[in-house]
Formats: C-alpha cells, structure tokens, sequence
C-alpha cells in the first residue's frame, strides 16, 4: 500500500512538475506573509516585518530543494542530467565516439543480416511433413564425377526393390504457353508424378493436390498453379478452381494453388501438371530424365539408404554393362539441393562476420578502457569531494549506455539493409529456393536482439569499468604530478589481450579474402570460348503441339533470325538449343564406327543444335573445315561439327573432317560426316572444364526449345523491344524468356565467388582497421603515460631509434604473437573456403606471405604514428609536468 | 526554561501529525500550534518544517488540499489521513515509552546500574 501510493506520489509529482513548483512557491509566499502580517500586528513596519519573517524563515531554496527530495523528485534530475553530461563527453570526443560506434553498428549489422540471410537459407524448415527425411536420389557417372538425372528404368528397380523408403516420386520439367484471353504467355511448368505432393507432404493454399488415378493417361488434365502466378496472372481470384486454362492448345482444369512458400524444383515454377508414368521408356537406361524424390523409412538414416541403393546400383551394372556400368548412386538431403554451393560460402561469411563481432566488441572494450583510464583521475577528485559511489557509478553506466544505444541503433539500420542487398548479391545462387519477398520476411529478430544485447553488454560493463575500479580515494590517486593518467595493470593486460586476438582473427581474415581473391584472378585471366560483349540473349520454347517437326522449327527460327538480323544495330545472330551459362544441358552418346572400343564405355558428349550463323555471333573460332550454311536442309546428309576437344579424343592422330560418327537424332542413331572442327567452349562457367561437344544444325535437327544470339554493335539491352517484336512478327502467340545480355549470364556464373569475395574482403579491411585502430591507441595511451619518461630520456641524450625501440617493443611483440596465432588459424580453417577456391590450394604460400605483408605493414603504420610523437617530445615541456 | 529547546530528531513528524490530526491546518497554521501545545518551549525551525510536511505528504500519512482561507486566499491545508490516525494511538504509546525512557536517564545513579 505505502509502496504503491509513495509510486503515485511520485508519479504525480514528474507528471506535474510545474504545478508543484507553483504551488511550493504559493505556499512559502504565503507562509512569509502570514507571517509577516502577525509581526506587523505586534507593532513593526511592513517592511521590516517582511525582512525578520525572511531571515526567520531561513533558506527558501533550501528548503524547496529539500522539499523536491522528499518527493525523489531529484533521482530524475540527476539522470536527465548524467544523460547531459554524457552528451557533452560524446560530443567533446566525437573522434572515439565515432569509432565505437562504427564498429558496434558493423558488428552487430553485419552479423544480423549476414545469420538472417544464413537461416532463411539454410537452417528454417523447410515448407514439408518431414523435411529431413526427403531425399533427392541421382545416378551418378563415377568416371565424370557427375550427379545426372534417373532413368526411367533404373528408378523404377529403386521402386520395386528398395527397403528404405516409404516412397519415391519423380518428376521432369516441361515448358508450356498458356494462351487465351489476353497475351499468350510462356509457362514454367513442372511434371510430378501423382504421388509427389503427398510424399512431400505439401498442403494447397486452395482447393486439392493430385489424386493417384489422375496419373494415368488420359486423366491428367489437371493443373496445380503456384502462388505467384496465380497472383499474377489469376489477380488472386479465388474462383479460379475448377476453370478451365489453355496450356499448348489442350484443356486443363484448375484443381488447386499452393501457398507462396513452396517451390519445387525452384521457385520460378508456375505450374505443375501429373506425369504418368511413361511406360515406352520402361526398359530405358540412356535417357536421364527423372528428377527423383524420396522419402526415408522412418528410423532408416541417410547412409544406410546410401549404401543400399549403391548395391543396387551395383547389381544393374552386373545386369547392364552397356548402359549401368560406371554408374553409382547419390543421396542428397532435399535442402542440399537447393541450395548447393551457396552453402559453404554462407557458412564462411557467417563464420567471418562472427569474428568481425567479436573484433568490434573486442575494440570497443579496448576503446573504453583507454577511457578509463583519462578518467580515473577525475573520478578520484570527485570520490573525494563527497560523490557518492552509486552516483558516478550511474553516470558511468548512462554514458556506456548512450554509446550502446548510438552503436546498436546503427547496427540496427544497418542490418536492415544488410539483408535487402544481400539476397541480391546471392541471387542467382538462390534461385530455387523460395525465399521472403520483403525485407521484414529476413530478418532474424532473435539473433538481431541477441547481437544487440551482446553489444550493448560490451560497451556497460567496459563504459562502467572506471566506477569499479576506485576501491577508494587514495591519495596515491590524487597525488599525480602528470597531468596524465595511471596506469593500470589489469586493465592495460586486457588490452594487450585484445591486440593479440585482433591481430590473429584479422590476419585469418586476409588469407581467406587473399585465398578468394586470387581464386577470382585465377577466373578472369580464362576465357569461355566465346566472347561476351555486345551480345544479347533470349530463350523459348516452341510447343510441340504447335511445332511438331523439323520444318517447322527451322522455318520459325529461319523467319526470326532474317528479322532479326536486318535490324539496325545487328552484326550477326545465330540460335542454339542449350544457350551457355544458362545452366542448359542436353547429352547424347556418341560411338565411331569400327573403332575398337576398348573402355567399353561411350562417350557422351553434349548435344548442340545451332543455327549455320551461331558460330560467328559468338566468335567461337573455326580450326579446320567449314561451318554449316545452306547446304544442311531438311533431307540433305546428315553433317556435325565437333570441338576441338572432342576431336582430339576421337582422332587424336588423323584428320576428323569427312569421318562418320553415330550420333542418336531422335532415338535411331544416325551416321553424320564431320564437315568442322570448333574451339571448346566452357558452356557451365569459367570455373568448369569445356565439355566435349557435338554440333548438329538446327534445320536439319529437331529441338523443341532454342536460344538465340544476337551481336549487336550497340548496348545490347537497347535492343531488346526489337526483337521481341521480331519474334512476335513470327508468331504472336510465341512467348519469349530471359531476354538479356550475355554479360549478365556470366556475372551470375560468377556472382557466388565474387560475392563471397568482395563481402570477405568488406570484413578483412575492416578487422585490419579496427586491429589498428587498436594498436594506434594502445601506443597513443603508452606515450602518454610515459611523456615524462621520455623526456628525461631524451634530455639525457637518448636517440630516436631507442625511443622508438621502448614504445613500440612491446606492441611489435604483440602483434607479431598475435600473427602466428592467426597463421596457425588460417592453415587450419581455410578448408572450409576449399569449395569456393578455384586453382589456389588452401595453403597457397603466396597469398600468406602477402596477407601477412600486409598486416604487418598495417601494424607498423598504426603503431608508427603515435610512436613518433614521443621521439618529437620536448624535454623541457616533458619535466616542466613534474 | 526561557531558552526554547531544541528538536530530538524523529520529534518534528510526530509534532506535526499531532498538530494536523485536531484540525486540518495551514503549514504557518501548523507552526503556531506546534508552538501553542508546546507552551512556546520548543522553537521549529521555518525552512525544515516544509520538507517534513512533503516527507508525511508522500507516505500518505496525511494529505494536503486547497481551500479559502480567513482573508479570502487559496492556501494548503493539511490533514491526517485515516491511516495516520489509525496509526496515531500505537505511536502515541511509543513516543510515551521512548519518553519514559528518556526522562528517567539524566537522573540515573551508578548504583541503579
């Protein structure tokens, strides 16, 4: 009771300041007067009588401010006016407060946004019953060391003879036009098999998944549409179940919408259609076309399932040499295959940033200390004169306080924005996943906090530091002679502590940015094969139901290209049906007639079908024989160019141009004169190898789906109205996709690496600064504490390179410890930057030696500068502090 | 007994809690009957008289409000709350116990001891 009305009171009293100090001063007036007035009663003058009431009554002031006491009206004044005070120090020390600030705001910043950006990604459960029992299963070719797609006979020997799966599903992909009312529009579909979204165990926002029988011919006219495109291209109308849409021509009926967190394979996908089971591929085990997914039996683990499917991968190569042997079985978690290579790098980056935190953390304690000790002294005097330790105790709380909140605040900002630009530098790599569309769906609010209260922690317990650390007084305190500050032991080794652990984490940091960077050298000095420049891209596919046959996909692309390459601007345009670095493949054994096959292996080149003008768009070097051009026509002999890799293999010692090869067109395997021979090409990105290739022209070919390039002489992107209106010149109900430059397709084939990279290096400069930061004011402080010192040294005669010697001695120690520390680190976890390395072993000497160059470069710079204000102290001034 | 007394500490809450608890008075109002009950022996100091009537105020062991005073002004006057009086006897008899107490000390004899 007396707790809470002595709270109202209170309360009342801050609420109405005013009106009490109003009514105070009414009061006292009041008294005086009444007073007065009895006085005049007893026979004094007005005057007089209100001078004795005045001096009777004693100190007014003193009494009001007694008066506020009573009411603890001054415990907020007090603190409104530690909160001035510690705006004044910040401002009167807008140099250090600004550094604290920054590396509390980069600390807590970046590694929010970098762990908000590693959790959506990698750790949050995915949308599915089950997730970490869903596999994908892929055969794998041992000899190549390439994941591939399942056939459909191997997939269904999974099927039948398995014991460690509840179930298996698979699915392929499949491009459609929607046409009908409005523009005709291209559509990624995705065929599953009637059991897949029941495997996943993933619900529909509306209406229903697919039934079993609507997997059977005939029945399969249903669709499922995925969030976005129903928002799109639906405006989100909820009566779109049971309509009917018009996919290639045929008739399908809407049955359902997921929710906008699922996307499978990628979240691009528009549509999904059932797949019945193809049963002409049964007996196939050429054709990798399944995409399998698979649910582990419950209490059966990834590696059991592994070594399972491996025996009975083993058991077809038996059965199946021609086909299955070399050809093993891989698992993957359902996670790795989204986000693939993304992974160790964000592991890396978090890892870094994690360091850089504890750097800036490590910093701001350095920073403060230093503090602490400037103001030891002042601490003592006011110890002295009657403050009472609580009272400076606060004070030095609120100004660690402001800083955290200034610090915090920043980091805050700056984590907001952390996590709106870095899913844009990781996008092409994310591209399957399906991620938050706004900012607030990244952020990790839990870890944001966490950080916060970490860094907030930090800068109250060393902003308080000074308070502890005056048990009293002492007159040891009070006596200095300096000007300057006292040295204390405990907190000048924390210091040191701090330096050796900044130096080693940064030196980590720089061999990790070294290690990527040279990796990134290493990628821009190769060529693709092509050049990149001035050419301009686009991708579509031609219905089959429109475009059944050879003729009338080459007439199409025949009309385009004449269009297209009349157009101001126009060098050259050509078409392919795998566009490099867009992730595009399409293979297809080849074998030699009367060749001795002696590894009893074929070889399995990439198939491209190219239009006769490809070549010279993409300036990919002719080495012997000629291109296509008009003499390959629908009905002419079948002709190929291969490259030169490929040419090698096959005729390492003759001449390839007018030898025959079998390469399957459709399914038969067609004899096909060599008329070229062509320069490799690294079709997956700088970083791969170029794959053997064989080149068939297109109006001799067919292929249901075609890129084109365009060499222009202008900016590319300008270009990209025309032609689509070129193409929809052609045929307006032709759609067209990912109209870009091909420079942009190899940004992204880089975007990983170079992301990695630039954000490792962002994180490397800023350890090595804040490391010299560190040691900058670790000498700063020394060669304050020791001016007189110095002084006396350099009156006795002392030269320069002796005072540097005993300033810097130390510190070089430190840094030199804290190096080896962090060499000793780097050697042991840059492995984990292995995956994203390309042509640099993790222990690459030269990128050591050079981050090591540079560190110590740093160090002696931060540490030279103060260090050269003690060789220029002036004796006299130095002894006159005595 | 000319020269006026000076306050034991603790004496100036209980004066003025017994001063208020017979009519709700003014703070000079207060003054003068502390100094009437007294028989003029004991002298309050003006000033610290205000800091003990906000200390009572805020401990709710009386409260103030204003109202007309004789010559027609606005002035604050205070009251004991009901807690305070239900508190009154038992203080009473404490500071009648402590009195007591003191009262008996200055005559004590070492043979008493």
């Amino acid at each position: 009771m007396t707790l809470w009305s002595r709270l109202r009171s209170w309360v009342q009293t801050m609420l109405r300041r005013s009106r009490m100090e109003s009514e105070m001063d009414a009061e006292l007036r009041f008294h005086i007067e009444a007073f007065a007035e009895d006085l005049v009663r007893g026979g004094l003058s007005r005057q007089e009588a209100v001078r004795r009431a005045r001096i009777a009554f004693g100190g007014i002031e003193r009494a009001k401010e007694e008066c506020r006491n009573e009411r603890r009206v001054s415990l907020v004044d007090s603190l409104i006016e530690d909160m001035r005070f510690s705006v004044r120090q910040i401002r009167r020390n807008s140099g250090f407060t600004l550094a604290v600030v920054i590396a509390l705001a980069l600390g807590t910043g970046a590694n929010t946004a970098v762990f908000s950006i590693l959790h959506t990604v990698l750790l949050r459960p995915l949308p599915y019953r089950d997730p970490d029992r869903l596999v994908t299963v892929w055969q794998e070719n041992v000899q190549r060391q390439q994941l591939d797609k399942a056939t459909v006979a191997d997939f269904n020997d999974w099927k039948t003879r398995n014991r460690v799966f509840d179930d298996l599903a698979f699915s392929w992909d499949a491009a459609y036009t929607l046409t009908g009312p409005g523009d005709s529009q291209s559509v990624m579909g995705y065929q599953f098999s009637a059991n897949f979204f029941s495997l996943l165990g993933a619900r529909p926002l509306l209406g229903r998944t697919f039934l079993p029988e609507e997997g059977t011919q005939g029945r399969d006219h249903v669709v499922v549409l995925s969030y976005q495109f129903w928002r799109n291209r639906f405006a989100s109308d909820e009566d779109v179940i049971g309509r009917t849409i018009q996919l290639d021509g045929g008739h399908y009926i809407v049955i359902g919408v997921m929710p906008s967190d699922f996307g499978h394979p990628s979240a691009s996908t528009d549509i999904w259609t059932p797949l019945p089971f193809p049963v002409e591929l049964l007996e196939n085990r050429g054709l990798h076309v399944f995409q399998v997914i698979a649910k582990l039996r419950s209490g059966v683990s990834l590696a059991q399932a592994q070594q399972e499917l491996e025996s009975l991968a083993q058991d077809n190569a038996r059965r199946h040499p021609q086909t299955n042997q070399h050809w093993g079985i891989q698992l993957k978690p359902i996670r790795d295959t989204y986000t693939g290579n993304v992974r160790p790098a964000l592991w890396v980056l978090q890892v870094s940033v994690l360091f850089m935190l504890i750097m800036a953390c490590a910093n701001v304690g350095n920073m403060l200390l230093a503090r602490a000790g400037t103001q030891e002294r002042e601490v003592a005097i006011r110890l002295a004169l009657g403050a009472s330790r609580g009272r400076l105790f606060r004070q030095f709380l609120i100004q660690g306080l402001t800083l955290a909140v200034m610090g915090t605040g920043a980091g805050v900002l700056l984590a907001w924005w952390g996590v709106q630009v870095l899913p844009l530098m990781f996008k092409a790599q994310l591209a399957n996943l399906p991620l938050p569309a706004r900012a607030s769906g990244w952020m990790n609010w839990p870890v944001l906090l966490l950080t916060l209260a970490i860094t907030a922690m930090t800068s109250l317990i060393f902003g308080a530091i000074p308070a502890f650390h005056n048990p009293s007084p002492s007159s040891e305190t009070l006596n200095i002679s300096s000007r300057a500050t006292i040295e204390r032991k405990s907190a000048l080794r924390i210091r040191r502590v701090l330096i050796v652990g900044q130096v080693a984490l940064s030196l980590l940091l720089l061999v990790g940015s070294g290690l990527l960077i040279r990796t990134f050298l290493r990628l821009q000095a190769r060529s693709l094969g092509f050049e990149t420049d001035h050419l301009l891209t686009c991708v579509f596919s031609l219905p089959p139901k429109r475009y059944p046959n050879v003729s009338k996909t080459g007439s199409f692309l025949e009309q385009v290209l004449a269009r297209i390459r009349v157009l101001p601007g126009v060098e050259s345009a050509g078409g392919i049906n795998t566009l490099p670095l867009s992730g595009m493949d399409a293979r297809r054994p080849i074998t030699v007639p009367g060749m001795p096959d002696d590894s009893g292996q074929q070889n399995v080149a990439q198939f491209r079908v190219v239009t006769p003008d490809y070549f010279r768009a993409m300036r990919i070097p002719l080495r012997e024989g000629r291109f296509f051009d008009d003499r390959e026509r629908v009905g002419s002999p079948p002709v190929a160019i291969v490259n030169q890799k490929l040419a090698r293999l096959l005729w390492p010692h003759s001449n390839p141009i007018g030898q025959h090869i079998l390469v399957p067109d459709t399914a038969i395997p067609l004899l096909t004169e060599i008329i070229g021979v062509v320069g490799d090409v690294r079709h997956a990105g700088l970083a791969s190898e170029p794959p053997i290739e064989i080149y068939r022209p297109a109006y001799q070919t067919y292929w249901p789906f075609f890129g084109l390039v365009i060499r222009t002489s202008l900016d590319p992107e300008r270009l990209a109205g025309a032609i689509r209106q070129a193409v929809q010149s052609v045929d307006k109900d032709q759609p067209i996709n990912s109209l870009r430059s091909m420079d942009a397709w190899a940004t992204d084939s880089i975007a990983l690496r170079r992301s990695s990279m630039l954000l490792l290096m962002l994180f490397a400069g800023v350890a090595v600064l804040l490391a010299s930061f560190g040691i900058y004011s670790l000498i700063s402080y020394t060669v304050i504490l020791r001016t007189h010192e110095i002084g006396v040294r350099i009156a006795l005669g002392a030269r320069h390179r002796d005072i540097l010697k005993s300033v810097v001695g130390q510190t070089a120690f430190l840094a030199l410890m804290g190096m080896a520390i962090g060499l000793i680190a780097a050697l042991n976890l840059t492995q984990f930057l292995s995956s994203l390395l390309f042509g640099v072993t993790t222990t690459d000497l030269k990128t050591l030696l050079l981050a090591m160059t540079v560190m110590m470069a740093v160090t002696a710079g931060a540490a030279y500068m103060p260090a050269r204000r003690a060789t220029r102290v002036d004796p006299v001034i130095a002894l006159r502090y005595e | 007994m000319d020269k006026p007394l000076d306050l034991l500490p603790g004496t100036l809450d209980r004066l003025i809690r017994t001063a208020v608890s017979l009519e709700s008075l003014r703070a000079y109002g207060v003054l003068l009957r502390i100094q009437q009950i007294s028989k003029n022996r004991l002298e309050i100091q003006q000033g610290p008289l205000y800091p003990a009537l906000y200390r009572l105020d805020h401990r709710a062991r009386i409260t103030s409000e204003w109202d007309e005073s004789e010559n027609n002004r606005t002035a604050k006057y205070y009251r004991l709350t009901a807690a305070g009086k239900r508190r009154l006897p038992t203080e009473v008899e404490k500071w009648n116990r402590i009195a007591d107490v003191i009262a008996g000390i200055p005559g004590t004899t070492p043979e008493e001891v």
